[in-house]
């Protein structure tokens, strides 16, 4: 919002530079500074949050592979599973 | 639950008509040729997903085949049924007859001459279990022409609601939640020719969850009646119905705005602001009073923009805000003056360059309840850019809106910014100003992750609340920046194709990007910028621009959606 101060007359504006105004000035950029450091770093940590995620998924999926290729009978299981599975979506 | 029907043959029957099955595909059929009729039944028949049930109602027609078509296919599978009209009602009153008869929790919308993937249950299927609240999913789509060859697939954005508003762009396949058909009274007949876009538009407004699929799951017959034969030329009431259909919406949902038709291509629509209040909008303008040519002729860009902004824009509440370099020639602070009088605010700027400083400079020194950001090197086309700005940017759900931005010579700047691996991009830049774009959407409104700064209005509160233009990037990406945290808050952006300036910003010009500029933006985004929703898949490059990778093949679903689902995470954690 505009300074009390402030008079339509562009000129003058320019040229004036009351001290008040400038200390709001200051503190309205110093909120915003600080809104934007604030989502900013909750993005970063949502982002982080999800990477974290994904990558812990993507753990679980190769230690499963990795638990399967140890025990090659339960991967034809799983394979065998699917298969019925497919044949039969209701199963 | 067994159908009465089916119970009574159902000891002959191979396949168990099953209770409140998935899906019930819904198809009023009338005089359906009937090798059309046999592939669209084949069609549904061959579903990988078997959980279905088909309910057909013959709207009454004399050809005979029809009939022994229908019964047919009835007596064979018990998941088939069959309601015969005996006289032609029109397909309102046949698709509503054949809601009657769905039991499934979602109804799948068919036409009698068109034709699924066999898949295309097996795949909306798996997008509901990913997200259980979907109450509307929709696919994208190709034609088949009478030899059976598949062309002109339509690869869709995810869920825009604004070009939803102006272009039936989910098309087929539609699936919607039974409860929310029922809710809203199924097809209205007010609506003849554009009952789906009216449903669609009935659900969504109600709808927790819209999903789409990206791949081609339903086949668009192109035969001499049909609708996608005929294109814009044939079915003038349809379009009508179409323009009612949106304008009806338009009250619902309060949106300002008179509906109107492209006079050129029927199938899209505009949205001409009819504002109901005015609220103030300041313009800020940074500016270092540059000088440039524009047409060949040296300017003073800053006094030439606000000479435009004062000589062409209808709307009248408005104030001018110049942040200007401290170090500007007096002479153009007085040329302004003497342009625009009292509607002009100057704001003095002394410190090493910032675009984002001297907007949020320009922002705290305004009034106005929507800010527009708008660069010094423009020039306003459109008489009511304000009023249609606004019409957007004051309702609730939009947290920013921009324009379509053109070169001096015509071609297109800035027609909305698509990402690709996390990376941002002007699409269709330097294409010809009379490019209409992939599917039209050059020329209908349409959501995207982020649009250019160079004009942006979006409401006050919102700037405030999302701190602005971050001043940790001063220079580039502050405006993609601020459209992410504007989609943070769970406010759409969006491009308006109706909003034309000329940016006179020189078409060789090259930006160069620091490394750390782009680091900062994926930082921050990349969970939710690296699959751009508002692209499509079988792009290849990311964007509508570049050439589709092949028609029929199509991506696996599943990143996709977990895109989707990590877009969700990043904005409510």
């Amino acid at each position: 919002m505009s300074e009390p101060g402030t008079s339509l007359d562009p000129k003058r504006r320019l040229d004036s530079s009351p001290e008040p105004g400038e200390e709001l000035e200051r503190r309205r950029e110093e909120i915003l500074r600080l809104r934007d450091l604030l989502i900013g770093k909750d993005a970063e940590l949502r982002a982080a949050k999800a990477h974290v995620a994904e990558l812990e998924e993507e753990l679980r999926r190769y230690t499963r592979i990795a638990d399967h290729l140890r025990h090659p009978w339960r991967l034809f299981h799983v394979v065998l599973k699917r298969l019925r599975a497919r044949r039969n979506p209701r199963d | 639950m067994l159908f009465s029907s089916a119970s009574a043959r159902g000891a002959t029957r191979a396949i168990d008509k099953v209770s409140e099955p998935r899906f019930s595909v819904v198809t009023p059929v009338y005089e359906t040729p009937a090798d059309v009729l046999r592939a669209m039944l084949d069609s549904v028949r061959a579903q990988s997903f078997r959980d279905w049930e088909l309910c057909l109602v013959d709207d009454g027609s004399r050809l005979p085949h029809v009939r022994a078509i229908l019964d047919h296919a009835q007596h064979n599978d018990p998941r088939i049924q069959v309601n015969y009209s005996d006289a032609n009602g029109g397909i309102v009153q046949a698709s509503n007859k054949a809601l009657e008869m769905a039991s499934g929790e979602f109804i799948v919308l068919l036409d009698h001459d068109d034709e699924l993937h066999p898949d295309a249950l097996a795949l909306v299927d798996e997008a509901i279990k990913e997200v259980p609240d979907a109450d509307y999913i929709y696919s994208d789509e190709d034609k088949i022409d009478l030899s059976g060859h598949h062309n002109d697939a339509f690869f869709k954005p995810d869920w825009s609601p604004e070009r939803f508003r102006t272009q039936m762009y989910t098309g087929h396949l539609s699936v919607l939640r039974r409860s929310l058909v029922e809710d809203v009274g199924g097809f209205d007949p007010a609506f003849e020719g554009s009952q789906d876009w009216d449903l669609v538009l009935k659900v969504t407004e109600r709808a927790c969850e819209v999903v789409h699929v990206p791949r081609v799951l339903y086949h668009w017959r192109v035969h001499e009646t049909s609708a996608a034969h005929l294109g814009g030329g044939g079915k003038d009431w349809a379009f009508e119905a179409g323009e009612q259909a949106i304008q009806a919406h338009c009250a619902r949902i309060g949106m300002p705005a008179q509906v109107e038709r492209d006079p050129a291509i029927q199938d899209i629509y505009h949205l001409k602001p009819e504002l109901d209040r005015n609220p103030t909008v300041s313009i800020i303008i940074p500016t270092g009073g540059q000088t440039g040519e524009v047409w060949f002729d040296p300017v003073l860009f800053v006094t030439h923009c606000v000479g435009s902004i004062l000589s062409t824009s209808t709307y009248d509440a408005y104030e001018i805000v110049c942040v200007i370099d401290a170090s500007t020639d007096r002479a153009v602070l007085d040329e302004l003056v003497d342009i625009a009088g009292d509607r002009l605010r100057f704001v003095p700027y002394d410190r090493p360059f910032s675009f984002s400083a001297k907007i949020n400079l320009g922002a705290i020194h305004s009034e106005g309840e929507h800010l527009l950001m708008l660069n010094d090197d423009m020039e306003v086309v459109t008489p009511d850019w304000i009023e249609r700005l606004v019409m957007y940017s004051d309702h609730s759900g939009i947290g920013a809106v921009g324009a379509r931005l053109l070169w001096e010579d015509d071609r297109l700047q800035h027609v909305g910014v698509l990402f690709h691996e996390g990376r941002p991009s002007h699409i269709y830049r330097g294409f010809s100003g009379k490019f209409d774009g992939y599917f039209h959407n050059v020329l209908v409104a349409e959501n995207y992750l982020a649009i250019t700064g160079a004009c942006l209005m979006t409401p006050r509160d919102v700037f405030e609340e999302v701190g602005g233009l971050s001043t940790t990037l001063p220079i580039n990406f502050n405006d993609t920046d601020y459209c992410f945290k504007v989609w943070a808050t769970g406010r759409r952006v969006v491009y308006d194709p109706d909003t034309v300036l000329y940016h006179f910003e020189s078409s060789s010009r090259s930006p160069y990007v620091e490394e750390w500029e782009i680091n900062r933006l994926t930082d921050r985004w990349l969970p939710m910028s690296d699959v751009d929703p508002f692209s499509n898949p079988n792009f290849q490059g990311g964007a509508p621009g570049s050439h589709p990778s092949s028609e029929r093949s199509v991506p696996a679903s599943g990143t996709r959606l977990r895109a989707a689902l990590r877009r969700r995470l990043a904005r409510t954690g």
